[in-house]
């Protein structure tokens, strides 16, 4: 297994600072028995449940009826589970479509935090891929709306700040991924008044716990963790193992909820949201919305673990 | 997945771009290892994100480089075959008007003579068949899911529109089938792409219902136009190889990054149509006819 920053005493220190930190979280932070593990958004105190859905791939199946019913089912399923937050973006071929179908097959769903982006290198076409979106998703407005990573950033965040003043916006964000452009995530969250960042964190890249997660919990900025199984790639790669007996110890009865709440369990992530197109797979990975979270000890040992596969 | 080159969009820039990522594997590996060498020392020497020098701008590069060639498609195989499904249920019975334009321009080959008729006949079936699909499959069809099908279907009607222009401004294709190796080779290629690649689909597993037919769907008709030009005489024929070329680079690469088993299938015609035409590029055969 590849690791990004090295496993050592940056990491443990890194840990057990968080695990302080944890301590310190609101009891929504915590997992209660058979209510979906939220946290606030500290921007709006608002709560959201610590796994939501991601659409990349899973969702772009065009206007094949058999693939979008799939989709509609894996949503409804996420809702049922108690999921709220779903990403997705003008870049993810017809996903926004498909979304705004599963949204109509499952006869609206009130809870959703619909959260997607803007992509597109001219400031001036923005407001017109928004609204685009906009009319995909069928919803009336979005409750975050995040510049797609960090492309015409300046511009974008413009149109997205005034959308926020006149209403037409809840929270405004910007994203990255696979750990690129970090500067430039980190210049816009210390001079940018943004309510969310989207990075990517799993047990393996975790390169975001040096500057960008203290940043946010300092700043009070809400985060979104994005490609939390690598795509699939990390997931396929453990499940080839077994996994520890230890695992039982944080309520995880599975690879997956093992990697999701290794990333949930920091206490300046907001939610992670892994992507599928299978039923049982949201199912596996709303799961990990109950029971127990890892403190940093146990952290640890699921770093060294993986890592040692 | 991040989207964009600085300043270019990948979802709008040419999809021919594609065919670098079939290097996508060999570069990885050539640059895996300096990339985590040169992440430790800047790991050692204390990295200030908010600073990043000119290496870490190299770095980042290097590191979007890496990811951006497999990132660029953004839909499952499963989704991809599942196209040709549809596609062939909503055009039946067109697929008996296909197998009997591939049976046509067989029977115009053998019949030779290098009748200018003939020769206008093909290349007007053929035109029709690249316009068709440019509409039809990559505009309408693949353009649901991949944000380069307007751009693919662009080059298919180019290659349509040559077809057409050849067709009735230069004369039509001239064909003087014979026993040349080149001659032998063309044929080959063109009664694989009718006769052999539309089973490759089942055979490697896929149902028939997403069967891929010659005049249908791009690959094998792109793959028979490469045979039909390498039959063709004169020069400027082969011009036409260019588009049905790049596509076998870019399709190929498609079908490697989704893992197909019939992902070298198109390069190999490619390669070895280009190897032929070189090869008889020194005999000096005649000019389009016509004109
Ligand atoms: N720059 C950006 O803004 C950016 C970049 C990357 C990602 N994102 C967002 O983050 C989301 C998540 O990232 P991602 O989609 O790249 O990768 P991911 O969520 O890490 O992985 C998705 C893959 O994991 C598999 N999977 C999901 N649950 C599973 C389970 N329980 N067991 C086994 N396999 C499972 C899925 O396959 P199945 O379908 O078979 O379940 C899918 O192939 C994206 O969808 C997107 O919304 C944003």
């Amino acid at each position: 297994m590849t690791s990004m920053p090295p496993f050592g005493r940056r990491f443990v220190l890194g840990s057990i600072l968080a695990a302080g930190a944890a301590a310190l979280l609101p009891r929504t932070g915590r997992a209660q028995p058979n209510r979906p593990m939220t946290r606030k958004v500290p921007v709006s105190g608002e709560d959201l449940p610590v796994v939501g859905l991601g659409s990349w791939i899973t969702f772009n199946v065009g206007k094949d009826p058999r693939g979008r019913d799939a989709c509609a089912e894996v949503m409804r399923e996420f809702f049922a589970a108690g999921g709220r937050m779903i990403d997705s973006s003008p870049m993810y071929g017809s996903a926004q479509e498909v979304i705004g179908h599963g949204l109509k097959t499952v006869g609206g769903a009130p809870a959703l935090f619909s959260a997607t982006k803007v992509w597109t290198s001219s400031g001036a076409a923005g407001p017109g891929q928004i609204e685009e979106s906009r009319r995909l998703w069928g919803v009336p407005k979005f409750d975050l709306l995040q510049v797609h990573n960090v492309l015409a950033w300046e511009k974008h965040l413009e149109t997205l700040f005034r959308m926020k003043h006149e209403g037409c916006v809840r929270h405004v964000g910007i994203t990255t991924s696979h750990g690129m452009r970090h500067a430039d995530i980190l210049r816009i969250m210390e001079t940018q008044a943004i309510d969310f960042v989207q990075v990517t964190y799993n047990v393996v890249d975790r390169e975001v716990e040096r500057r960008i997660l203290p940043l946010a919990a300092e700043r009070r900025i809400a985060v979104i963790i994005n490609r939390p199984f690598r795509q699939g790639e990390l997931i396929d790669e453990v499940m080839r193992h077994k996994l520890p007996d230890w695992a039982a110890e944080i309520d995880c009865a599975n690879w997956a909820q093992f990697l999701l709440k290794f990333i949930v369990a920091h206490p300046a992530v907001t939610c992670a949201i892994p992507a599928t197109s299978r039923v049982d797979h949201v199912r596996e990975n709303m799961g990990a919305l109950h029971g127990r979270l890892p403190d940093a000890a146990m952290r640890a040992r699921m770093v060294a673990y993986v890592e040692g596969l | 997945m991040p989207g964009h080159v600085p300043g270019i969009h990948v979802g709008h820039a040419p999809t021919a771009l594609l065919a670098f990522a079939s290097y996508a594997g060999a570069i990885r590996r050539c640059i895996d290892v300096p990339f985590d060498k040169a992440r430790e020392a800047r790991d050692k020497r204390g990295h200030d994100e908010r600073g990043a020098s000119r290496f870490d701008l190299m770095l980042q590069y290097l590191e979007y480089f890496q990811y951006r060639l497999k990132d660029l498609l953004h839909f499952r195989p499963s989704v991809y075959y599942r196209l040709f499904e549809l596609y062939n249920a909503d055009v039946f019975p067109a697929q008996v008007a296909a197998l009997g334009a591939g049976l046509a321009i067989l029977l115009l080959l053998l019949r030779g003579g290098g009748d200018a008729r003939q020769g206008r006949i093909v290349a007007a079936i053929l035109a029709a068949c690249w316009l068709w699909i440019a509409w039809a499959f990559h505009y309408q069809r693949l353009a649901t899911i991949h944000l380069g099908g307007p751009l693919i279907a662009a080059g298919f009607a180019l290659q349509g529109m040559l077809l057409l222009w050849v067709a009735i401004a230069r004369g039509g294709l001239a064909f003087n089938v014979s026993r040349r190796a080149s001659d032998l080779a063309g044929l080959a290629i063109f009664l694989f792409a009718v006769a052999v690649q539309p089973l490759i689909g089942p055979l490697a597993g896929r149902p028939w219902s997403q069967a891929e037919l010659f005049g249908l769907a791009p690959d094998p008709t792109a793959v028979a136009t490469l045979g039909l030009v390498l039959l063709a005489r004169g020069r400027a024929a082969r011009l036409l190889l260019a588009l049905p070329v790049v596509w076998c680079i870019v399709q190929g690469t498609t079908l490697w990054l989704l893992r197909s088993p019939d992902a070298l299938v198109l390069p190999g015609a490619a390669l070895l149509a280009l190897a032929v035409a070189f090869r008889r590029g020194g005999t000096g055969t005649a000019r389009l006819p016509g004109r």
